[in-house]
């Protein structure tokens, strides 16, 4: 169950992800069920694995903010449950099965949904979906499993000091403020604030078909996947969850934080200050999202792909850590975060820099940002950006459990417009124009977060 | 932090190599298992060049997967120059570099938004390319410049010997893997497996322009290298455009002898150090069948599955579970010469000469006694369902084709299912017994500095 462990600590994996250029071969077959559940199948012969996602649109706005990391805690908690009954119950031997040869159940919770996944063989899908329809949706939550939960969830916060990791933390908290958009996981004080009746009713609540959707990849015909999503998921009763909205903060903010640990990893000679700035960007569902994805490839860094930031050589050797630009960069001393798939999305820049460079850096890097309302790029920059964010996006449909997450999550979340083939067009369409206009409309406030070797002010 | 991962040494990677594969064991109550790598979709072409070409084409994505293979591993470095492979594989990657402009191949790879990586192994060089199908055409004759025509700078020889000296410098400090080269070089005093793939400070010092020349000139001839491809591409247009970017280039002979095989152990080796580890490491080998002997090797895969894939394993069961051993690992990957079954494990060190005994144990019970026909279809599923998993991606199925293609054909990953569902319980005894004798055991053990008992004399 060591995978299990890994799959559940990476809620953020997923969310570089975007919809793809997709050329059908098989076009998905879509269905809503009587109790609001979403289906999506694709049929996909690739191999004979299959790979079921059920998502529910249960977003962190869900978890009052002294509870932050219930969802999380839910999945931890759920999946005690589901190790149990792989080593007494004779029935869930398949997932025992799949576990061992690198497939098997996971789960794992981001800013704007849950998933619950299988990936098996093809003829194990039955099982497969029966299990997540009973197991998402009604499990047992017992106080065992809880605590269990705890413990496990204690110690991911825990090992989360990493620099890069802890100062990223520190960025949200400036940008998104005390809230659970803030703690995907939760920190130490709201799990202690979280009670197993908590958990239950929580679930109880927000965990129900109609703001669920199933998808199937695999090599088993779409209808008879669709027959087998109807016979396991459609007895479940509806609920009557209602979404809350994501919470909104104006003006700009700083967190800064001392850490004597920070160094980087292979230089562990060089003192460095960690620094994250960002400004907010289009929300999934906003006409601009994929305007990001083109800033974040106007302005780099990626030596690869060489961007703004790439190009201007100061910046880098004055990062004041005693390497060449072509070091530095080779280092990757200053790396792009990319856009989230949320309500409250952002672009940020990540740089490691001597303490004392921290701040003229930090200006240098949101100037970047800033210059865009005035600057936009030009028609050769833009061509580049977009080509690179359709590459981008075509890669991570590569797999069959990436590509059935992606469209889980489509289904789930409403991404904007007919699915993958909209984002496309829309991206293509993204003009100089468009770029300018959301540097003013949301670069104007920033935030920022940075950690120093040693104890300082601000 | 370092992102620009470009050139890698070449440890193989569990997740790509098919280090075991599998077959098909149908479960009564079970639908039968489909086709892992569909044949019908595999074209094969080779130029007048002796270039070989083999094409999976995958029509649902838009993303297409590249694997250009060189047999140009380890094997094939002179005895006085360990690690002229992998100097040659990161050298690749130096042509045409420049402070301001990376390499061209990487620059149109990952600029466009694809990924591109290398490796080296024992027995073969792969150079990655994952991207979308459309980019494909314009990167073939890049790629045929880079593996055809690199240069060898003087300058940048002396900077990279650097580069691969800290590679070298940290991997020291990874205990397993300094474990895992000791075992090999105690099984292979001789043969070219037993040399490290990335060489060492010494062997690295003899390596220059000049030897990298000569290696290069030698070794990455059309005839020596086959393009694998898995995704969306047409495969008798991919042919021509491969005639274009590589025909050009003339066929050569390689000049290369096999080395002389290892001979037999004839008596166990042990090694005992002081190392700077917190518990005892133990590795434990065996000296397993090449790919000549393929129904060996199907064997040695269940076997190697039998004692220590999954939960029901009986090096888990039978060692772990009774706390002699903290963790372990059990790998085969399949090579052109006879291979190595390696165990490596934690083990508290009051309790190494036990946890010795018990390892010990567990080999001689299997080939004493083999293995039940329950057993055998256990193994047998859960080989097949890890076959299955590693195939999973465009990049994995790559990853199959190819690393068989370098040590036979990539037809033995088409049939490898087949090949192991024929493997009976005799077979398994009789591999068993012939490779585990306890008088060709290989034994390395890392004991903490610290004094401490190592456990009673077995």
């Amino acid at each position: 169950m060591t995978d299990l462990y890994r799959r559940l600590t990476l809620p953020l994996a997923a969310l570089l992800l975007l919809p793809a250029s997709a050329v059908w071969a098989q076009a998905p077959l879509f269905f809503t069920l009587a109790n609001g559940l979403k289906g999506c199948v694709m049929e996909d012969h690739s191999t004979d694995l299959t790979s079921v996602h059920v998502v529910l649109h249960v977003t962190a706005d869900c978890e009052p903010d002294d509870k932050a990391g219930l969802r999380a805690l839910v999945q931890h908690t759920m999946r005690f449950g589901w190790e149990l009954g792989m080593k007494s119950d004779p029935n869930l031997s398949f997932l025992a099965d799949m576990d061992d040869a690198n497939g098997g159940l996971s789960a794992l919770a981001d800013w704007e949904y849950v998933d619950f996944s299988y990936a098996g063989t093809a003829e194990t899908l039955p099982q497969g979906l029966a299990f997540l329809a009973k197991n998402a949706f009604a499990p047992a939550l017992t106080q065992a499993a809880f605590e269990g939960a705890i413990k496990v969830l204690s110690s991911v916060l825990q090992a989360r000091s990493q620099p890069g990791e802890s100062t990223h933390a520190l960025f949200r908290l400036a940008l998104l403020g005390s809230s659970p958009r803030a703690y995907p996981l939760g920190t130490p004080e709201t799990l202690a604030h979280i009670s197993l009746a908590d958990l239950t009713a929580f679930h109880h609540r927000f965990y129900v078909p109609n703001l669920a959707a199933v998808c199937v990849a695999g090599p088993t015909p779409a209808a008879e996947v669709k027959s087998l999503i109807e016979k396991s998921f459609g007895p479940l009763a509806p609920g009557k969850a209602e979404l809350p909205g994501p919470p909104i903060r104006e003006g700009s903010d700083s967190r800064v934080a001392a850490n004597t640990g920070l160094v980087i990893p292979g230089d562990t000679d060089i003192e460095v200050a960690s620094l994250v700035v960002g400004v907010p960007a289009p929300a999934y569902d906003d006409a601009d999202f994929p305007v990001a994805y083109v800033i974040q490839a106007v302005l780099g860094p990626d030596r690869k792909a060489p961007g703004r930031i790439d190009r201007a050589d100061a910046l880098w050797t004055g990062l004041g850590l005693g390497f060449t630009a072509a070091d530095a960069h080779k280092r990757a001393f200053i790396e792009s975060l990319p856009p989230q798939i949320s309500a409250r999305n952002y672009l940020a820049l990540q740089a490691y820099v001597a303490p004392n460079r921290a701040e003229p850096v930090r200006e240098e890097l949101l100037g970047y940002f800033e210059a865009l309302a005035t600057n936009p790029p030009s028609a050769a920059e833009l061509a580049r950006a977009k080509e690179y964010v359709r590459t981008r996006n075509a890669l991570a449909y590569e797999g069959l459990g990436n590509r059935c997450l992606m469209m889980a999550r489509a289904v789930a979340i409403g991404l904007p417009g007919p699915l993958v083939t909209e984002f496309d067009s829309r991206l293509g369409n993204v003009t100089a124009q468009d770029v300018q206009r959301v540097a003013r409309r949301f670069f104007a406030r920033h935030a920022v977060g940075v950690e120093y070797p040693e104890v300082t002010s601000q | 932090m370092n992102r620009h991962t470009v050139v890698t040494l070449g440890a193989p990677r569990r997740g790509i190599l098919p280090f075991a594969l599998a077959l098909v064991v149908v479960l009564p109550a079970l639908a039968p298992a489909g086709v892992i790598l569909d044949p019908a979709r595999i074209h094969e072409h080779t130029l007048a060049n002796g270039l070989r070409i083999s094409v999976k084409e995958e029509h649902g994505w838009d993303v297409v997967a590249l694997g250009a293979y060189i047999r140009a591993g380890s094997l094939y470095d002179p005895p006085d120059m360990a690690g002229l492979g992998h100097f040659t594989e990161h050298m690749l990657f130096r042509t045409g570099e420049t402070d301001s402009e990376p390499v061209e191949i990487v620059r149109l790879v990952e600029g466009r938004g694809g990924q591109i990586n290398a490796e080296t192994t024992r027995d073969f060089t792969v150079v990655n390319i994952v991207t979308a199908a459309e980019v494909l055409p314009e990167i073939l004759p890049t790629l045929a410049h880079t593996l055809l025509e690199s240069k060898f700078d003087p300058a940048l020889v002396r900077e990279e010997r650097k580069t691969i000296g800290q590679e070298i410098a940290e991997r020291q400090g990874r205990a397993f893997e300094v474990l895992t080269e000791a075992v090999w070089a105690a099984a292979y005093p001789n043969h070219p497996y037993g040399k490290s793939i990335g060489g060492n400070a010494d062997s690295l010092a003899r390596i220059d322009a000049d030897s990298l020349k000569a290696y290069h000139a030698r070794f990455y001839v059309p005839n020596n290298i086959s393009l694998v491809v898995v995704g969306d591409v047409e495969a008798s247009a991919f042919f021509s455009q491969v005639q274009q970017a590589f025909g050009r280039s003339p066929q050569k002979p390689v000049d290369w002898k096999p080395p002389a095989p290892e001979p037999p152990l004839g008596t166990p080796r042990t090694r005992v150090e002081t190392a700077n580890v917190t518990g005892t490491l133990v590795g434990l080998a065996f000296r397993g069948p090449g790919i000549s002997r393929k129904r060996d090797v199907c064997a040695m895969d269940l076997l190697y599955t039998l004692l220590g894939d999954g939960r029901k394993a009986r090096l888990e069961t039978e060692v772990r579970a009774k706390d002699l051993i903290s963790a372990f690992n059990v790998d085969f990957i399949t090579h052109l010469d006879d291979g190595l079954v390696v165990v490596t494990a934690t083990v508290a060190p009051d309790k190494e000469l036990d946890a010795r005994a018990a390892l010990m144990a567990q080999f001689a019970r299997i080939a004493k006694e083999g293995v039940t026909e329950e057993e055998l279809a256990a193994a047998k599923r859960q080989l097949r369902n890890s076959y299955a998993f590693t195939n999973e991606g465009y990049s994995d199925q790559v990853g199959s084709m190819g690393f068989y293609q370098m040590i036979d054909s990539y037809q033995f990953a088409v049939d490898y299912i087949d090949a192991v569902n024929a493997v009976t319980p005799d077979d398994l005894k009789s591999v068993a017994a012939r490779y585990f004798d306890p008088q060709k055991a290989v034994l390395v053990v890392f004991r903490p500095p610290a004094p401490h008992k190592p456990g009673g004399e077995v």
